[in-house]
């Protein structure tokens, strides 16, 4: 219970950082007070804004927080299980969490509009308003499915954590593999949401919303990640210290 | 060596990698080398330029890894902050290093990389479009083309071969030519000597005769007849040149003489009356046909010289295009009455002036000025918007006032801007990458005043003057996450070798993600503050960073596996 706090509190810590650092580089480029704008119409783009962006931002931060506190999990937890349990549980409640904010105070309020005045930050994850449009497009679905579809990204953010633990002889590899991953997860996710995958689906004769083809494409990832971490990562390391406190 | 530097192995690790890379960038140069179409003499130089280049892409992961794995090898009982003493110092000896390495040397690498290149691209097209114009048998042109290649290297087996053909191509050509001439009916040549010698003053006479030198024409053809007295033609000849000689008024060229007077006489009323370009257009035209004509020699020059403080020659204008880059040009000063705006299209600056095409100039304020032209010159503080074809002063290119404006030429004669600003604006013009360290430092102050935007000078002196503060950052977090993720066996030489290169290329993205970052950061220090500010600002965000990075490290190295 003890570890599962402290990863808890780690990474709201991590996503409450990431969050507020990028929405801030957002709108401090956003030029505020260079157009032609009135105070008033100022003022309330910037109110409207600094709520947007924030939110914008979540999905993002969700997966750089979410790979930070793999190191910590790898280090803390002895079974594979718990991790993944505890990310995806983590994950969707945030993701949960955030579509539940937007259906009842902004129904209104569309993820790709958001950032559609473009940012430099958000240029630097290719593909990234691709996988927001997923979280534009559960919004019109019942709140069961909703939730549901939500899952797929949230367990499939956590089962990159073989990537971390991925070499046992020098565990620097998975340090410096971890970054190259968020940005890969991040692309997948928008190849996932693209209009080649429905294509793809179309041509087997498996006509899907985008959300839905997105939700199927990670649900199908997660086993094979599985399957990896079995075979390629080395266990997580409380696994070792267990064992090297029992030969002590 | 002090001891520290010794038991850190991140210069020595650093160095390992710092030669892979360097090496990497030589082998890549050199499969490029065909591909980019460098020329050999230029190859030896492009190789190692394009090494070091890669080194320099390369470094600030290079850094990351080599900390990592320094920190990694560190030992196990040092604290993060004993480990990170230990690193401190070879630490600040490469930051001193990269900083020399990135500030002084990169610049110049990449300008001398990017001549070659274009250079050889210029050397191999002009030899193609020679070899085409020799084969279409347009020869002239093929010459010229390949001069510009032999200009560029003289000894290039392919420019040798080229010019072998053109050189055969010339002579067959010479030989088709001389063999047309003997194909023509042969002249009729008399062998007898008087024959030959009166023919001559025959023909002397008779170009004395279109000379209107009726006296010489006539003593000429007596000679001739003298000479050889069997020919009636020029027996004619003689007597029609002693009527002629007879029958005429004053000799011709005493009335072109006269002629020649009234017309200068008539120039020279135009200089006096300042009409300096109907006085040049007039002195040029005697100028061609009494080339000898001293006065008009002198009155030439000196209606150039008045004409210059209100044309300049579109000659000069072209040399001074082809012979500097041009860039666009924008430059705004207020002064306590005037806001004055200068554009144009391009502008170069040379040593007489700056020359602009597509010029536009506004005033407004107490005094409002709008007119646009063609050509333009910036000469001191005078403004020149008329130019006009020296060979053939037809030829004019003047300003067009626009409705409403005051239009006097004595308001483009002291400007509150010179030349030197106008210069400033164009090194303000190129790409901020390329102005020297010393000039960017120099002359960012004036940038604002000039109405050049001073946000991407700004970033770019943030961006050189992170260079140290970056390397010390990737360094102490390097060392914190090798510490954090030390193996449980420490890594031997050959892990070391072949596995820092796959790290290094792992680090490539986050590096550059930290690069976009700090260069974001960079550009909002720039646009919020102003030039007195921005220096102290950007270095109170690098030391506050620097601190970040410290603490942030000293975090990460306390979670060690062991």
């Amino acid at each position: 219970m003890k570890k599962l706090a402290g990863i808890t509190i780690r990474y709201f810590i991590v996503l409450l950082c990431v969050t507020v650092f990028t929405s801030l580089i957002i709108l401090l480029s956003l030029n505020y007070g260079q157009g032609a704008d009135s105070e008033a119409d100022l003022l309330t783009r910037l109110r409207s804004q600094l709520l947007q962006i924030p939110l914008a931002m979540i999905p993002l931060s969700v997966i750089i927080s979410c790979f930070l506190s793999f190191f910590s999990a790898s280090r803390l937890y002895t079974k594979r299980f718990t991790g993944y349990l505890t990310f995806t549980v983590l994950n969707w409640l945030m993701l949960a969490g955030l579509s539940t904010l937007i259906r009842l105070v902004l129904p209104t309020f569309r993820f790709e509009l958001s950032l559609a005045g473009g940012s430099r930050l958000v240029g630097l994850f290719p593909g990234y308003i691709g996988y927001l449009s997923f979280y534009d497009a559960v919004q019109t679905e019942s709140w069961l499915i909703m939730l549901l579809l939500l899952l797929a990204p949230a367990a499939l953010i956590a089962a990159c954590w073989p990537f971390v633990r991925l070499t046992k002889n020098r565990p620097l590899y998975g340090a410096f593999l971890g970054p190259p991953i968020v940005f890969g997860l991040v692309y997948l996710f928008s190849v996932y949401a693209s209009d080649g995958v429905e294509l793809l689906f179309n041509f087997i004769n498996f006509i899907q919303p985008m959300h839905f083809r997105l939700a199927i494409l990670a649900g199908a990832s997660i086993p094979a990640l599985y399957i990896f971490d079995l075979v390629f990562a080395s266990p997580p390391a409380g696994i070792r210290a267990k064992r090297r406190i029992s030969n002590a | 060596m002090p001891e520290s530097v010794v038991k850190s192995k991140l210069l020595l690790i650093s160095l390992l990698l710092l030669l892979l890379a360097f090496a990497a960038g030589i082998i890549q140069a050199v499969i490029g080398l065909q591909t980019n179409g460098i020329l050999s003499r230029f190859a030896f130089f492009w190789t190692m330029a394009s090494g070091l280049l890669m080194l320099a892409q390369l470094t600030p992961a290079i850094l990351l890894v080599a900390a990592s794995t320094s920190g990694e090898m560190a030992d196990e009982k040092n604290s993060y902050t004993v480990n990170a003493m230990q690193t401190l110092l070879p630490a600040l000896i490469l930051a001193g290093l990269v900083s020399i390495f990135y500030l002084l040397l990169v610049p110049q690498l990449q300008a001398r990389r990017n001549l070659y290149l274009e250079t050889s691209k210029l050397f191999t097209q002009s030899l193609q479009a020679g070899r085409l114009a020799t084969q279409e048998g347009r020869l002239q042109e093929a010459r010229q083309l390949l001069l510009v290649s032999r200009a560029i290297d003289i000894d290039n087996k392919d420019y040798l071969k080229a010019d072998e053909k053109l050189q055969a191509a010339l002579i067959q050509d010479a030989q088709q030519q001389l063999e047309l001439q003997q194909s023509l009916p042969p002249v009729q040549v008399q062998d007898n000597d008087n024959w030959e010698s009166g023919n001559d003053f025959y023909l002397q006479a008779q170009q004395a005769l279109a000379d209107e030198r009726y006296f010489d024409a006539y003593f000429l053809a007596r000679q001739s007849v003298a000479m050889y007295p069997h020919r009636q033609e020029i027996r004619n000849f003689v007597t029609e040149v002693w009527n002629l000689l007879q029958n005429s008024g004053p000799p011709a060229a005493r009335k072109a003489e006269a002629e020649l007077y009234e017309r200068k006489v008539a120039a020279y009323k135009l200089l006096l009356d300042r009409n300096y370009l109907a006085a040049y257009r007039a002195f040029l035209l005697l100028s061609a046909e009494a080339p000898q004509d001293i006065d008009i020699q002198n009155y030439l020059k000196r209606s150039q010289e008045s004409l210059a403080e209100l044309y300049f020659f579109t000659e000069d204008l072209e040399r001074a295009f082809r012979q500097h880059r041009p860039l666009p040009f924008h430059l705004v000063v207020t002064d306590d009455e005037n806001r004055h705006e200068l554009t144009a299209e391009k502008a170069v600056a040379t040593l007489d002036g700056v020359y602009f095409q597509g010029l536009e100039y506004r005033q407004s304020g107490s005094t409002t000025i709008a007119l646009s032209s063609p050509y333009g010159r910036l000469a001191g503080n005078t403004l020149i918007p008329r130019a006009v074809n020296r060979a053939d002063p037809g030829e004019v290119y003047n300003e067009n006032w626009q409705a409403g404006s005051h239009s006097d030429m004595t308001s483009l004669s002291a400007l509150p801007f010179d030349d030197t600003a106008a210069r400033e604006v164009l090194i303000f013009t190129e790409n901020p990458r390329d102005i020297p360290l010393h000039t960017l430092v120099a002359n960012l102050p004036k940038a604002e005043k000039l109405g050049v935007d001073p946000v991407p000078l700004r970033r770019e002196l943030a961006a050189r003057m992170a260079y140290p503060f970056a390397t010390i950052m990737l360094v102490l977090l390097g060392t914190a996450i090798g510490m954090r993720f030390r193996a449980n066996k420490r890594p031997g030489p050959l892990a070391i070798l072949f596995g820092s290169p796959v790290l290094v290329l792992l680090a490539l993205l986050p590096v550059e993600l930290f690069k976009a970052l700090g260069l974001m950061l960079a550009e909002l220090a720039a646009q919020y503050t102003g030039n007195t500010t921005f220096t102290l600002a950007w270095l109170s965000i690098l030391a506050v960073f620097t601190i970040l990075s410290l603490l942030v490290s000293a975090r990460i190295a306390s979670y060690q596996n062991s």
